[in-house]
């Protein structure tokens, strides 16, 4: 598909997404009322359509858009195709914070604070064990990072079977990726969009680091440098996104996936096809959780895995027809 | 244009290259050889600056190369690599642009020039009609002549190639070193090939390095260094000296006393 009817495609589905989802909930909206809510008339549609339902989808596109991003940089550093932005911990070490915040009662701006230290030190030891001699390889990184991820995983569930039970399933609920408490997502969205374009610029870097580190190094790429900013840039999207909504698996590992299915390799065109894509993706799951089964609300997390293990499914079995 | 200093390479605990000298000028053709595993890989490497060197040092126009940004030293050397790590995905055309990397003037796709630049160089290894086809699905030898074509559109005034010559046809090995040639003559650019072939070595080569893989080397003009007693001893095998149509070849001697068909 040619690169500018790709990006067009997805934007229009970006926007259809939200609409939909602007339309979609306990109160259905009709085409009009929209109109009326974006003229800010004095209708109950304008306070639906502002104050409940557009600050949890843009922190929904947000959030997908990140965890998206974090996904192909990830791929692109480790030059592995099932890389996804949780294999680091990172995301154990915001969850980490946030779930020790709500288990012990404390208030949410501590849940924030908390999950961005955890996250942070995460990133920090995860990195700090993967260097050696003035150098860290893919390799030792991911294995660094999937046993620290490992380790963090027991000290969840420690906490969680700790918790009082009533608070216990709120912490679960929110583990399994829960966007209903999202607050307008302004850092995010910055994030979002300087991530977008940080990713854009060092497009092809990144490609010519999918060839190999050497071959990279001959074009004239500092290859530390280009590694670090992208395990770093992974890093922060991911902090976000959790501390938005929870670890909300698969977006991350499936959406670039997706893109390159549609023909685009190129790193250039993959990180912003991705943000669209991971956007409107859970805005979509996003929707589904929370009006499917109304009054009750699900955990986003569950749907974008349950839709999520087909998707995958299938990309192996063309994967696989197109090896032969 | 650069200078080995009392360059040291070791691998592991192997030691490759011991107290180099080394003085590598414009518009020189130079062959390494060697046996498998002598280091000449590696050394091609410190020379490009993509490894640092164990001891001793490399400088480009007078400065080190370990303080010459990566950026600026990939505009003056470009990289043929013996191997890559994995598949790159996209067209032959794109791959030969990723050669004009370096050069980067725009951040929104390449620059005329540079376009023109892979395009010639596509030309050059007589892979037009290929420039759309995906690189994964090319042989062995158009993957060869892709990479170079990436070299080649670097226009760079150093030229490091690690066994260029490897999966290509006699037509293409022709191709190449004639280019090379050209671009030695008409743009002075400095030549350095890892080669196996010494009678491509002799035709298209005017000096050599040898490296006997226990730290000794041999460099200089290739008729001085290329005798018979020193490639008997660089490669371990008996060799007699012929000379054809008025070019040395080299001769692995027979074990059987030299009875042919």
């Amino acid at each position: 598909m040619e690169t500018r009817t790709l990006l067009l495609l997805l934007l229009g589905l970006a926007v259809l997404v939200v609409a939909g989802s602007l339309a979609v909930g306990s109160v259905r909206l009709s085409a009009a009322d929209l109109i009326a809510a974006f003229r800010g008339a004095d209708l109950p549609a304008t306070e639906i359509v502002w104050r409940l339902r557009a600050p949890r989808i843009a922190a929904a596109f947000c959030a997908g858009g990140l965890l998206a991003v974090a996904g192909v940089f990830l791929q692109a550093l480790l030059r592995n195709p099932l890389a996804d932005p949780y294999v680091f911990g990172v995301s154990g070490g915001a969850a980490l914070g946030v779930l020790a915040a709500m288990a012990f009662g404390l208030p949410a701006v501590w849940g924030g604070g908390l999950g961005l230290a955890g996250a942070l030190l995460v990133a920090l030891l995860v990195a700090a064990l993967a260097w050696r001699a003035a150098d860290w390889s893919p390799y030792r990184l991911l294995l660094a990072g999937v046993v620290i991820a490992a380790g963090l995983n027991a000290l969840i569930g420690l906490l969680l079977v700790l918790a009082p039970a009533t608070t216990a399933k709120g912490m679960l609920f929110w583990l399994m990726g829960d966007l209903s408490y999202a607050e307008p997502p302004y850092p995010g969205t910055a994030l979002l969009a300087g991530l977008v374009a940080i990713g854009v610029m060092l497009g092809q870097p990144m490609n010519a680091l999918e060839i190999g580190r050497l071959k990279a190094a001959s074009l004239g790429i500092e290859v530390r440098r280009l590694e670090i900013a992208l395990y770093f840039a992974a890093a922060a999207a991911t902090t976000a996104a959790v501390l938005a909504g929870g670890t909300i698996g698969f977006v991350g590992l499936i959406v670039p996936h997706l893109i390159r299915l549609a023909g685009a390799h190129d790193n250039r065109v993959l990180v912003p096809a991705s943000a669209l894509c991971g956007g409107s993706l859970l805005v979509l799951a996003d929707t589904a959780a929370r009006s499917v089964w109304a009054p009750l609300q699900l955990p986003v997390g569950i749907l974008t895995a349950l839709a999520g293990v087909p998707v995958l499914l299938l990309l192996l079995a063309r994967r696989d027809h197109a090896a032969r | 244009m650069l200078r080995a200093e009392s360059l040291t390479l070791r691998a592991g605990r192997r030691l490759l290259v011991e107290d180099l000298r080394l003085e590598l000028a414009p518009g020189q053709r130079w062959a390494v050889l060697g046996r498998n595993g002598a280091g000449k890989s590696t050394l091609l490497h410190a020379l490009a600056g993509l490894r640092a060197p164990d001891d001793g040092q490399v400088l480009l126009e007078g400065t080190p190369l370990a303080r010459v940004p990566r950026r600026a030293a990939a505009r003056r050397i470009g990289v043929l690599l013996q191997e890559e790590t994995r598949e790159y995905w996209g067209s032959v055309r794109d791959y030969a642009l990723l050669g004009c990397y370096p050069r980067g003037r725009s951040l929104f796709g390449p620059a005329e020039e540079d376009r023109a630049a892979a395009q010639r160089a596509l030309y050059a290894l007589h892979l037009e009609a290929f420039a759309d086809r995906t690189y994964r699905s090319l042989s062995g030898g158009e993957r060869q002549r892709t990479r170079l074509a990436a070299v080649f559109a670097q226009m760079p005034a150093a030229y490091m190639l690690d066994e260029p010559l490897q999966h290509l046809d006699l037509l293409h090995q022709v191709t190449v070193l004639e280019r090379l040639d050209e671009e030695a003559v008409a743009r002075r650019a400095l030549i350095v090939t890892v080669l196996h072939d010494l009678a491509f070595a002799v035709r298209h080569c005017d000096h050599a390095l040898l490296l006997f893989g226990d730290g000794g080397y041999a460099c200089g003009p290739i008729g001085e260094v290329l005798t018979e007693a020193a490639l008997e001893r660089l490669y371990g095998v008996a060799l007699e000296q012929h000379r054809v149509a008025g070019q040395t070849l080299f001769v692995p001697r027979r074990a059987d006393g030299g009875a042919r068909v």
